[in-house]
């Protein structure tokens, strides 16, 4: 199967899904209200892709999202859980900026949220 | 077409024709000198008047039938005469003779006379006054109708077909008369007549763009010609067929066919050097776009010899043709002067200078053909040369008939586009070139802007300065493109005109090119795209007005609490962040909250969030901020259907809530993902609130909010916010504000009057955003205890 990448936009975040190595890439910025088409196009290669998964890396290097993207990201990663914690292993890395305590606090969210650990990286 | 209409006059003058005529003149000169009745001599010499070239033959028939007293020999003779004048260019003249012609015409009621003298008169008009001529051409027709004269009117009708034909709007018109011109001809007309109605028609479908019809015609045309066996008319038809099917219809097979038909019938003609020209051009064109190269460009190299000879020939022609006509001119001059002082009868007794004219005319042509017949010869020799130098110059040929198709391509392309395109000789101050569309943009036709004038007339008076400012840049060498109003018929249009210098190799400015576009229609679009705007505009300012109304005007606030500000910076009109107030007996509720998503949207859920917060207070006032929160996330998930399987909703809201009490140093706080922040003696302490929002969560379940009591001190300063300022991108490196940067700021800022910090975080925000566009709603509580 074809990695899936999708380039930054003002808008909507970089995509960059490789179906060989197993590491899931988000990154950017999420402003966008209208999100339906991007999310079903993410959704499409997750279910192609736990046809025959790898051991998976999620990588989220995320600046800005608003509460729309909020939701996607949960549903995304609650989905990645549900079809790859069985029998391949699943880790999470939130990466954040210097200082960026909010960034933190969504992620400490997140994982409660999930029921699964985020691992905290902060950059720089 | 014109080029055309050329050939066919060519072939009418060659040598077979005149040679046809010259016969039946000698016959009917012969039967004139038998012993015969006077009236039989004037009919003959009417009918030696259509047959020749002189005028003297009428003059004749008049002298005698006046002589007699045979008055519609006067009549008719009077026609002639006004006839020969007419072709002989000599219009004043031919006027005064055709009204003495309707004058004789109309004492003896004969109305063949009338009806072409009516139409001659009309002739004469047509050049300079349409209207008048058409007046005439009618009348003729009139008077066909009366006398039941259908060729006649056949003839009326085509005439009246010709003025519509040069009038751009009424080309139906002129179809409509050519058309039942033909109708008449095909029934009753000779071969000839047929041809020339045929021609007629065809010519307009070829304007009116009606192709298939234009062929159809040319091909009965045809048909025609080769029942009367005219070699010469079938293969100029064959040609212009050949043309049409290849460059009107793309059809270049066909194209070929006819062509080539015309070509072999077209070397068996004398005198063919045009129409072989012209026809190895065509069949050229046809190969070339055939992609055979080869064919294409034997077919052009003959055409090369051919227009040489041609050229040759004409040169030596006009000489010898300037000598013949000075001769003539100076033959006339001397009749004019004679029939300028004296009655007609004089000149008509002055026979021996009819006879001289006469002779001249012979003498003339008898010149042409001894010339023609020594040129003839003399090409052949020329030719030999020619052969090898053009065979050095093929390569610049093939170049040449590049450049031909490409420019005609480029014509078509200027002609089928909506835009008008032109070129303008700013050194002439004419016109070089502008497409027909112009007609349909400026209601203005080609002639109008090739006889050097502009559309200045028909510019909007608010708009002529802009026009001709823009012109004066150009002539200045400067580009321009300008939008401004025409009034066509009445109508206002709006027109985009682009123009551009273009200068010569020297770099001095000779041109100009441009395009005109008609945007009436954008510009209506555009205006009803703003009005609009405008109207969605006008009631989102008007929601705004409806949103600011429920929340507490900040004077009641003040009443209150003495130190405190409320920071709104909405990223639209509306915001999804909304301040709550309430007093209650024992005290006051104060909430800050920052609905999912922002403009409209947010707003909605604001009013719904307002509206629930003072119902849960309102029926018990004894309620805990965490309890406010609980019944707020269970109405929200409630009135939202957010508890059932399917719904879509995950829209909540993230909120502060602070309950003060009266006379106590205590409050209350609760809070989903907005924690409260206070700075007390230069610290700040931050009272974190719960990570999940009010409304339905992610993992569905509804845990029960916090309740926080929190012990204040005096000057201790209190901060609630939403997440748009730490959120904000901005700065040198374009990074988020961020939450510690926040705090840090309170800090310094704490100690100031409330309304002073308001402005150094309104200025800090707006100078951190900078050219950045603002990510969400902005909305900061600070009170000072």
């Amino acid at each position: 199967m074809n990695s899936l990448i999708i380039a930054e936009t003002l808008e909507t975040p970089g995509i960059d899904f490789n179906p060989e190595t197993g590491i899931l890439k988000i990154s950017g910025r999420a402003y966008s209200s209208d999100i339906t088409v991007f999310y079903k196009s993410l959704s499409a290669w997750l279910d192609d892709y736990t046809n025959n998964p790898k051991d998976t890396v999620i990588e989220l290097y995320l600046d800005y999202y608003n509460s729309v993207f909020h939701k996607l990201l949960f549903n995304f990663l609650k989905k990645c859980k549900t079809v790859l914690e069985k029998d391949k292993t699943l880790v999470i890395k939130w990466f954040y900026n210097d200082g960026d305590e909010d960034s933190v606090d969504a992620s400490i969210s997140y994982a409660k949220s999930l029921d699964y650990p985020i691992e905290k990286i902060e950059l720089e | 077409m014109k080029k055309y209409s050329i050939y066919f006059l060519l072939f009418l003058f060659s040598a077979i024709g005149i040679y046809a005529q010259k016969a039946k003149i000698d016959s009917l000169s012969t039967i004139l000198n038998t012993n015969i009745k006077d009236t039989t001599k004037v009919q003959i010499l009417h009918q030696l008047a259509l047959a020749s070239d002189s005028v003297s033959f009428s003059f004749k028939g008049f002298e005698l039938a006046k002589k007699i007293g045979y008055k519609r020999g006067i009549a008719m003779s009077l026609l002639d005469i006004g006839r020969h004048y007419y072709f002989g260019g000599q219009q004043d003249l031919a006027l005064d003779y055709l009204i003495k012609a309707i004058k004789a015409g109309e004492e003896i009621n004969n109305k063949k006379v009338l009806i072409s003298a009516y139409r001659y008169i009309g002739f004469v008009y047509r050049g300079n006054d349409p209207y008048t001529a058409e007046d005439y051409y009618k009348k003729s027709l009139q008077l066909c109708r009366e006398t039941g004269d259908e060729i006649a009117a056949s003839y009326a009708l085509s005439a009246l077909g010709n003025i519509y034909e040069g009038a751009s709007e009424k080309k139906d018109r002129a179809l409509k008369y050519y058309l039942e011109s033909l109708n008449i001809r095909e029934r009753k007309g000779s071969y000839d007549e047929i041809a020339s109605s045929l021609n007629e028609t065809s010519r307009i479908y070829d304007l009116m763009g009606l192709y298939n019809k234009t062929i159809l015609l040319r091909i009965r045309g045809l048909e025609i010609a080769e029942k009367s066996g005219s070699i010469e008319n079938i293969v100029s038809l064959a040609h212009v067929i050949g043309n049409d099917y290849a460059f009107r219809l793309r059809d270049y097979k066909r194209g070929l066919e006819y062509q080539l038909k015309a070509y072999e019938l077209g070397k068996t003609l004398k005198n063919n050097f045009d129409i072989m020209y012209s026809i190895n051009i065509g069949i050229a064109n046809v190969y070339y776009n055939l992609g055979d190269f080869k064919k294409s460009a034997e077919y052009f190299k003959e055409s090369r010899h051919l227009n040489d000879s041609v050229n040759f020939r004409a040169a030596k022609y006009n000489n010898n043709l300037s000598q013949i006509k000075h001769n003539l001119e100076e033959e006339l001059e001397k009749q004019k002067l004679l029939l300028k002082d004296s009655e007609i009868e004089k000149v008509l007794a002055d026979a021996k200078r009819q006879t001289t004219l006469r002779n001249a005319f012979l003498i003339g042509f008898a010149l042409v053909f001894i010339f023609a017949l020594f040129i003839f010869k003399e090409n052949k020799q020329k030719q030999k040369a020619i052969k090898e130098l053009d065979l050095r110059n093929r390569e610049i040929e093939m170049a040449y008939q590049t450049l031909a198709i490409s420019e005609g391509n480029f014509k078509q392309i200027t002609e089928t586009i909506n835009d008008v395109f032109y070129l303008y000789n700013i050194v002439r101050k004419k016109y070089e070139y502008i497409s027909p569309n112009c007609e349909k943009i400026f209601g203005l036709k080609q002639d109008y802007f090739y006889k050097g004038k502009s559309t200045k007339i028909i510019v909007h008076k608010d708009d002529l300065q802009l026009v001709v400012d823009a012109n004066t840049k150009v002539d200045s060498g400067i580009a321009y493109d300008i939008e401004y109003r025409i009034l066509v018929d009445g109508k206002i249009k709006w027109i985009a005109e682009k123009s551009s210098p273009i200068f010569d190799k020297y770099g001095s400015l000779v041109r100009n090119s441009g395009i005109c576009r008609d945007i009436t229609l954008r510009k209506a679009n555009a205006e009803m795209i703003a009005r609009k705007n405008k109207d969605i505009m006008d009631s989102i300012l008007y929601a705004r007005t409806i949103q600011d109304a429920v929340l507490v005007p900040k004077k009641e606030i003040a009443v209150k609490l003495n130190d405190f500000f409320i920071l709104s910076k909405p990223k639209d009109i509306v915001s999804g962040d909304f301040y709550f107030y309430k007093e209650t007996k024992k005290g006051i509720f104060l909430a800050l909250a920052d609905c999912t998503g922002h403009g409209v949207p947010a707003g909605f859920l604001s009013m719904i969030g307002n509206a629930f917060l003072n119902e849960i207070i309102t029926l018990n006032e004894n309620v805990t901020p965490a309890q406010v929160l609980d019944e707020l996330s269970d109405m929200i998930i409630k009135s939202l259907n957010q508890n059932r399987k399917d719904s879509e909703s995950k829209d909540g809201m993230d909120i502060a809530v602070i309950y003060f009490e009266n006379n106590t140093p205590f409050i209350q706080y609760a809070g989903a993902h907005n924690s409260l922040c206070l700075v007390r003696n230069g610290e700040l302490i931050e009272h974190k609130a719960d990570l999940f929002p009010v409304g339905i969560s992610e993992t569905g379940t509804v845990a029960p909010f916090k309740n926080n009591t929190i012990k204040l001190e005096k000057g201790d300063a209190l901060y609630i916010f939403s997440d748009g300022f730490a959120d904000q991108f901005g700065g040198a490196q374009g990074r988020k504000f961020m939450k510690r940067q926040m705090r840090d700021l309170f800090t310094s800022i704490y100690a100031k009057p409330m309304s002073e910090q308001e402005e150094i975080l309104d200025k800090t925000f707006t100078e951190w955003k900078g050219e950045f566009n603002q990510v969400d709603d902005v909305l900061i509580i600070g009170v000072k205890v």
